[in-house]
This record gives structure tokens, sequence and C-alpha cells, in this order.
């Protein structure tokens, strides 16, 4: 405390000093500009030239491509798609990560088995993550469907999961939840842990039963760390792009396609980089547009260590 | 062992002035203290005789060498700070060596440093440990041990026993003076505790909002504080201050006090040029320069006890001119009760002028 | 300790807890066991309904298979021939252990490079009073939360022309940059909670920036820089778009881009083979986290750490 009044950050020492601190962060920025930065100026560009697979010349053609890539079948649906997947993601991981905390947050003897086992999940490649999930729902060998069929009885007859247009999109939100709620539950976890006891202690003193200290102790406390969480899982969300790509290609038709995923299509599928690099760009700006309004929404956020107004 | 000399120092982060044109000199081998509320400017005064910060304006000496240009760890300066600032990572032994191996001291000549300082402060038994598994006053003792050990040329101390409790302050505080005898090195010691200042200090500066109050030893800071600020901060219980005017007396060849709520004669001795008549002042007077007297009637000022606070070696009273509360330090087992009416009378006082500082005192 | 909060509490609601706890284990770990099964299962086993788990007692072959292709060139020519697979030539599965050899190598660079760029720029980052110095750490954060393939394209582009298309050198260089900001993240925070009178006293005590950050500040910050590392290391293993993107030929792939080929064979080879070869790919970073476990926990705990 007495640092922070007696030496605000601003502290001007010119000479050697500036010179050490430039010299040592530059490096790390030009590595960071040429692949955040410049990539998506270069996209930019890209995207407002005619640029296929193969081809020699690449004219511009500036807005030609945003308009056919609007006037498509397939990017209404993937921006929907997105959102869905998105919202989908975040409010599950969310969710099943608060549940777990909450069951986990409880002391006893197996817990340090417990701990361990929630960061295999997040240890896993993600494409080896959708190798496993893709065999699990196999429509004609694949264990989902035996244990729904033969285990519980739900279905009468083994269902395509990855074909029929009403199951595929909840299909590939299984394995990214999967994936991405032990993460979740180990940064609520460590944050439940900084909660102190007396707090709960003087509580119910107060006369407060369980869902309230939940919701007036718990969840206050909680608040950076769940915006953390929501923030990072929302990112993961509009980028996930593993488990469409191995389990549905897109489909069946365009049901499963997200604008990650359209990105891959346009330019690998069909060849042209140039409309891909229109949905990149959109992709960027929506991404961006997302975590602007998430800062505003907060009117300060702790960054770690870094105040960001 | 160097004198240090402090001319037209000033720091400013931004446009903050943290330390506002200080001059002090102090001697060789003095123990001088930095006193101040926080913020006054103290800490960073300190760091700037260290070399953590560099003045904005100003030059700082040492034996009469400008040291204002040289990196910290060339000045020789040891430094002990408020949260030990032990390495944690090195056995208080390493702590303690740490400096001697940077001057590239042989292996033996640091093994006979460190066993003798530790003998000094009784740590011999830490030698081995980490600072997480010391207490707090064990780690000061290796912090002061780790700048002992390197005889600097000058020692500074940033508020150092603010995180120890009371009764390890006390011993920590006559060591200090023992070690500060024996070892005859200039010592700079800051703190926010007057009682510190008071006790440790052959000279203490008092400082407010970067600028030195009085530099003075501390009988006179104390006898004839030189400003209101200086009267109010050193002294406990605190001075009691009374704003008002100073008034002739027509009838009687003196001058009166107005303040709120009372009038104080002031003793015959005093006398004030003209125009300071009828502007504004104000009379300090300390709790146990005031006599309390029970009675109705006499000489002085009539009013009844407020509290009472019996404190074993003295008791502390409290009474209300009008709306103003006044403490005054009296002899234990005083026959006082709240509501007894009292009169009463200032065997000393100060009178400050409008702009604060000491005008009068008797 | 841990038994009297555990008696505190009542049988029932430990018994509720606890079962709820092995529900938690066994979504956690089905999948990957899942997988293992399948990889130890005879091929044949695979089309029945319901699916069966280990009749026959584990078969090991699938994951000797992949190891022997590796080790030797010969072993296909001993007639090594899994029983019952379908006939045909499964380079993927044969490549597994060349392409994990890769995988290990461009996440040890990539490693590399954040701990020769990031570490400093953490160190300043945290420490050293510059101008905008936390404008330019803002601007590193902000670099990850840009969607990795909305970049794809033009980082395809630009490392065609360059030649380095088919490199692994192309696939360090992009992991480093997705593994930075979470580095220096990490050793930021943990360099800030390093108290400044700690450095000062060293600054004091005779030693130069330079020396401060050496002698005093690394070796404090050891756990963290570890955590970091292993973090780092992670992220470049596990990423799969650029790498499977950036690399054509089978001697620069990379474990992510054969398991990805695996996943598109399932209908046409055999299954058990293709999740031996996942698991495969899958061992590396599973013992990592086996071993490090705890740094990994704390790394993400000192998040919060102020």
């Amino acid at each position: 405390m007495r640092e922070l009044e007696e030496r605000p950050k601003k502290g001007r020492w010119f000479g050697k000093d500036t010179r050490f601190g430039y010299l040592s962060i530059v490096p790390a920025l030009i590595l960071m500009s040429f692949f955040s930065a410049g990539p998506l100026v270069y996209a930019l560009a890209l995207s407002f030239q005619k640029y296929t697979l193969g081809a020699v010349e690449r004219p511009f053609v500036f807005l030609e491509n945003y308009q056919k890539l609007v006037e498509s079948k397939f990017f209404a649906p993937s921006l929907v798609n997105t959102l869905i997947f998105t919202v989908g993601a975040v409010v599950f991981v969310f969710l099943i990560a608060l549940i777990f905390t909450l069951i986990l947050n409880e002391k006893f003897r197996a817990n340090t088995w417990v701990r361990l086992a929630l960061l295999i999940p997040w240890a896993i490649p993600e494409i080896a993550n959708a190798l496993g999930w893709r065999w699990i729902f196999d429509s004609n060998w694949g264990v989902w469907n035996g244990i729904v069929v033969y285990g519980f009885g739900i279905f009468n007859s083994y269902q395509s999961w990855l074909g029929n247009p009403n199951y595929a999109m909840g299909t590939i939100l299984v394995p990214h939840i999967w994936k991405e709620v032990p993460l979740a539950t180990i940064l609520l976890l460590a944050g439940i842990s900084t909660i102190p006891k007396s707090l709960y202690e003087a509580a119910k003193l107060d006369g407060a039963n369980v869902l309230a200290r939940f919701r007036r102790i718990t969840l206050p406390m909680l608040r950076p760390i769940i915006q953390l969480v929501l923030v990072y899982e929302t990112i993961q969300g509009i980028t996930s792009f593993a488990y469409v790509f191995v389990l549905t290609g897109g489909g069946p038709g365009y049901t499963t396609t997200t604008l990650s995923w359209l990105v891959w299509m346009t330019s690998f599928s069909f060849g042209d980089f140039g409309q891909g690099s229109c949905v990149a760009v959109i992709m960027s700006i929506i991404a961006l547009l997302l975590t602007l309004l998430y800062f505003r929404l907060l009117p300060t956020k702790e960054f770690g260590a870094v105040t960001v107004r | 062992m160097v004198s240090i000399t402090l001319e037209n120092l000033t720091k400013k982060f931004g446009k903050v002035v943290a330390v506002d044109n200080v001059n002090i000199e102090i001697e060789d081998k003095e123990f001088v203290t930095l006193l101040g509320p926080s913020g006054c400017g103290k800490t960073t005064t300190l760091r700037m005789i260290a070399g953590l910060e560099t003045p904005t304006e100003g030059k700082i000496y040492f034996d009469g060498k400008s040291v204002t240009d040289i990196p910290p760890h060339q000045r020789n300066v040891a430094m002990v700070f408020q949260d030990y600032a032990l390495y944690p990572h090195m056995t208080a032994y390493d702590n303690m060596a740490f400096n001697l191996k940077m001057k590239k001291m042989p292996k033996e000549e640091i093994q006979e440093l460190v066993k003798k300082t530790a003998e000094l402060l009784k740590i011999q038994h830490l030698l081995d440990r980490f600072p997480a598994e010391m207490s707090g006053g064990e780690k000061q003792r290796v912090a002061l041990g780790r700048a002992l050990v390197r005889q600097p040329t000058v020692f500074l101390f940033d508020e150092p026993l603010s995180s120890i409790d009371a009764k390890l302050r006390e011993e920590m505080r006559s060591e200090l003076i023992k070690i500060h005898e024996k070892i005859q090195t200039t010592f700079i010691y800051v703190t926010h505790d007057q009682v510190e200042a008071m006790t440790l200090s052959k000279r203490f500066a008092v400082m407010n909002q970067g600028k030195v109050m009085q530099f003075d030893t501390p009988m006179n800071i104390y006898n004839e504080p030189m400003n209101t600020f200086v009267a109010s901060f050193v002294g406990s219980p605190s001075i009691n201050l009374f704003t008002g005017v100073i008034v002739r007396d027509s009838t009687k060849d003196r001058f009166l006090f107005e303040g709120e709520g009372f009038v104080y004669s002031l003793p015959k001795s005093l006398k004030f040029p003209e125009k300071v008549i009828k502007t504004k002042s104000t009379l300090g007077v300390r709790p146990e320069e005031i006599s309390v007297v029970k009675s109705e009637k006499g000489e002085g000022i009539s009013t009844k006890i407020y509290t009472v606070e019996p404190r074993g070696d003295e008791t502390i009273l409290s009474v209300k001119f009008k709306d103003v509360l006044v403490k005054a330090k009296v002899e234990p087992g005083i026959d006082l009760q709240i509501g007894d009416s009292v009169i009463v009378t200032f065997k000393k006082g100060y009178i400050f002028d409008e702009d604060s500082k000491l005008l009068a005192r008797w | 300790m841990v038994l009297d909060s555990i008696k505190k509490r009542s049988t029932l609601k430990n018994i509720v807890i606890a079962i709820l706890s092995i529900v938690i284990l066994v979504f956690l770990l089905s999948p990957l066991a899942w997988m293992v099964i399948t990889s130890l299962e005879e091929e044949a086993l695979m089309f029945k309904r319901p699916p069966v788990v280990l009749p026959n007692g584990p078969f090991f072959a699938n994951y000797q298979f992949i190891w022997v292709r590796f080790v030797s060139e010969e072993a296909l020519e001993w007639g090594y021939v899994l029983p019952g697979s379908l006939p045909g030539v499964l380079a993927e599965a044969r490549g597994m252990v060349q392409s994990v050899l890769n995988s290990l190598v461009v996440a040890s660079c990539t490693t590399l490079v954040c701990l020769a760029l990031g570490l400093l720029a953490a160190y300043t980052f945290a420490k050293v009073p510059i101008v905008g110095g936390t404008k330019f750490l803002f601007y590193i954060f902000v670099s990850r939360l840009l969607p990795p393939i909305a970049i794809l394209i033009p980082v395809y582009t630009v490392f065609k022309t360059i030649g380095l298309l088919d490199t692994l050198a192309s696939i360090i260089l992009i992991h480093a940059s997705f593994a930075m900001p979470f580095f220096v993240w990490i050793l930021f925070v943990h360099f800030k909670s390093v108290p400044q009178s700690v450095e000062d006293s060293a600054r004091v005590d005779g030693c130069s920036r330079f020396q401060v950050l050496t002698k005093i500040m690394l070796p404090i910050a050891k756990p963290g820089i570890i955590a970091a590392s292993i973090f780092a290391f992670m992220i470049s293993y596990n990423e799969f778009i650029f790498a499977t993107t950036l690399s054509q030929s089978a001697a620069s792939r990379t474990a992510s881009a054969t398991v990805s080929a695996l996943a598109f064979s399932i209908g046409r080879y055999s299954v058990p083979l293709i999740m031996a070869g996942g698991i495969f790919a899958i061992l590396p970073p599973i013992i990592i986290v086996l071993i490090f476990r705890k740094t990994i926990l704390e790394g993400l705990v000192s998040i919060f750490r102020r």
C-alpha cells in the first residue's frame, strides 16, 4: 500500500533502464505482431482479392467476395450455428463446472485423485478427443448407441447421431463440453478456495440458508473468476473447429456449419481463399467485438495483475 | 562512516511532488530519524539516499562527494526493510553472505564475519533455516544481520519495526541503540512512530507533504515545535490546539487569548506586536502542562470533568471548553470524578500565528 | 483434520458426495477409457451390437504393430499382419511414432522460443517501469483472443511464398505465438508477486539490474517458469489446425495431423488399430500431466494470486 502511494506506476527513468526495458520486450512483440495483427491485416487484404487455390493472378475485386458470401446459402446458417454452439457451450460448460465445483469443494479422501482426473481431459489433444468420440458416436457400432438402446432402452434402434440433422449439433457439443468442463472446474475451485470461511460462518449466524449463502456470498465473491471463465469459454466456443472437422464435416447439409468450419470449407473444399479470408475477417470482428462487450459490461476487470479499464 | 548532505532534494512522480526541496546535513556516525505520517515523503527520501530512486532535482553528497548519479549497488549502503525482504530461496546464512559474495570476498572471511554478526544478534541457530521457517522477529534479526555484516558506510532503515508486536519492538529498539553505539556508523531511520523517533535518534526530522518541518534534537522539537504540525505530531496524548484571537486586556497590562468558549489570561511576560492582535492564532497546550484543581472559583478556566482514564502511572482527564474536548495528563490517584467542577490552568503553552508558525511560548 | 470435517457432516451427506464424486470420475475418465479398451480389442469384435468389452483379454497387437513398424522397416517383411484386419497399407498408423516424435520436437522448440522471448519480457512488464508498458502487455494478451483459424489463410499463404511450408520451423513459430500470451501472463503474475523490497534489497546489496534477474528473480520464480513452460509445451503439442495445414509430407507431420488422418479412416481400416494410434498420440501429454500435476495445478491457481 505504501508502494502505490509513493511510487505510482508511471515512473520514468531514462537511460539504461528504458533501453533495457524496450529491448527485452521487442522480440516478443515482433513475434506476436507477425502472427496476430499482421496476418489479420493481410487477411483483410486477401478478402478483397479473387484468390483461388493455384491461381497465379490475384486481382482485386473488393466487396464482391463479401457479397457472394453473404448471398450464399451457407452464410446465414453458419452465423446461427456458431451462435447456437457458442451459447450452448458456454452455458453448459459453466453450469456443469459450477455443479462439479460445489461437489468437489467438499474435502474428502479421494480428492487428490479427482483433481488429477480433472487434468486429463485438458491434456488430451482436441483432435484425439474428436477421434475417440467419433467412434463412440458411430452410427453402426458405437458404444453410445449401445448404451441408449441396450443399456437404458431410450431408443429402440441405433441412431445416426452425426447424420441426423436434429441430433448433429447437440452431438458435436458433447466432446467440446467434456473437454472444457474440467478446466473451468479447476479455475472455479481455485476461486472458491480463496473465499474466507469466516464469511460463511457470519452468514450462518445471520440466518442465511444454503441457497442464500450461495447466492449472496459464493457467487459475488466468484465474480472475477466467473467472468474469466465466461470470456475464455466464449472464445473456445467460437473457435471450436476440430469436432466439426472430424465428426460432421459441416453437415448434414449445413446444420453444423460454423464460422470456423466455413473458413476451411471455402478455402480448402471450394478452393476459394478470397472468400475464406472474408469469413476469417468477419469471424475476427465478431470475436473482438464480443470481448470488447465483455470489457465494457464490467467497469474494471482485473486481468491477472493488470487492471483494464 | 560518512556524513550525508541532502541539497535541494526534490522528487516528482508526474505531477505529484513527493519530496519538496529537502535540505539536511547529517553528521558522521549520527543516528537520525525521518518522522512523519504516511505519504509525507520520508520513505522516498530514504530511497533516494539508497539510490533506488533518482532525484528530480537536487544532489546527495556522501562526505562531500556527490553520489547522485551513482547506482545503488555502488554506494555501499545497507538497507533494512519493513517486510524484511529476505531472499526466500536462500538460507539465513546465504542471505547474510550474499553481499559479501557479490563483493567477491574469500569464503573463510565471509564465514568469519557472518558468524560474528550472528553471535552479536543471537541468531546462530537460525543460520541454516529458510525465511519461510522463521517468525517475524527472527526474520527481522536476520535482515538486520544482513545489513550489519557488510560494514557499509551508512545504514538505512525503512520502518523496520512496524510489523513486529509491541513487546518485541521495545527489545529491538534498545538493541538498535546498543548496536549503533557499538559500530559507530551513520544510521538513517524512517518511521511514523514518534516514540521511536524520540527515543532512538540524536536528531530527527519531522516531514509533512514532502517538506522538512523541523530538524533538531528530540528535546528541542518537543519543547520548541516550529509549527502546529510538529507540535501535534510529537507527544502523546497529542497537544491540545485551540483556535482563537489574541486581544489586549484593557484593565490589566497583559494579553488575553479568546478561544471558542473560553478566555485565558496569558502570562505577563508575553508581549505581542500590534499586527498579531485580533488575527487568527492558535494556542497549544500539552496535556502534561495542564493543571486541574478541584474548585468552583479561581484564576483559570472553570469547567467540569468529562472523562477519567486511569492508566496506572498517570491519569488522563478530559474536560470540555464549551464543545472543545481537552485532554490533561495528571498524577495517578488524583481524586476527581466525572462531573466535578474544576479550575484549569496552563503551566506551559505555545502561541502559533495564522500561518501555524510558532510565535511565542511560555 | 480432513477426518474432522468428514465427521462433522452427516453420514448421508458423505455418501451422497461420495457417489457424486464417483459419477464425476466416470464422466472424466470414460471416453479415454473407452478408447483404451477399444484399442485392446480384436478387430473382429468391433462389429457387435451391443459392443463387447475385452471378452478375450487385452490384445496388444495393435500397439506392437505401430511400435514395431517404427523400429524397423523389416518388420513388415516378417509377415506381421494383424489377425483379421482388412488388407491394405495403413500408412498413418505406421507413421504414428514418427509423428509423435515430430510433435515432441515442435513442442520443445516452442517452449524454448517462449523462454527465450517471453521470460525477459514478462520480467520487464512486471518490474521495470517503462512508458506504455501496460499497453504492450495488453497487446500481447489481446492477441490470444483472435480465432486461430481466422489467420490460417494469411499465414499459409505467407509461408508458402517464403517456402517454409513443409517445415517444422514454421509450425514452431506459429505455436510460439499461440503459447506466448499464456506464458507471459503466468510469469508476469509470478514476478509481480515478488515484493519490490526483495528486489531493492538485492540492488542495494550490489546487484546490477541484470544480476537481480539472474540471482534473485529467476530462482524465486522457478516453479512459475516450469509451469509456464509446461503450458507452452501442451499448447503446442495439442494444436491441430496449423499443424495439419502447414505440413504436407509424412516426414514433417505432427501427431495431431496423423490423428486427424486416422479419424477419417474409421470406415476403412481396423478401428482398434486406429484407436491404438490415437492413444500413442495422447500418451506424452498424459505422462507429463501425471508427473507435473502439482506444478500445473499450482500454475493455474496462481493466476489468482495478486
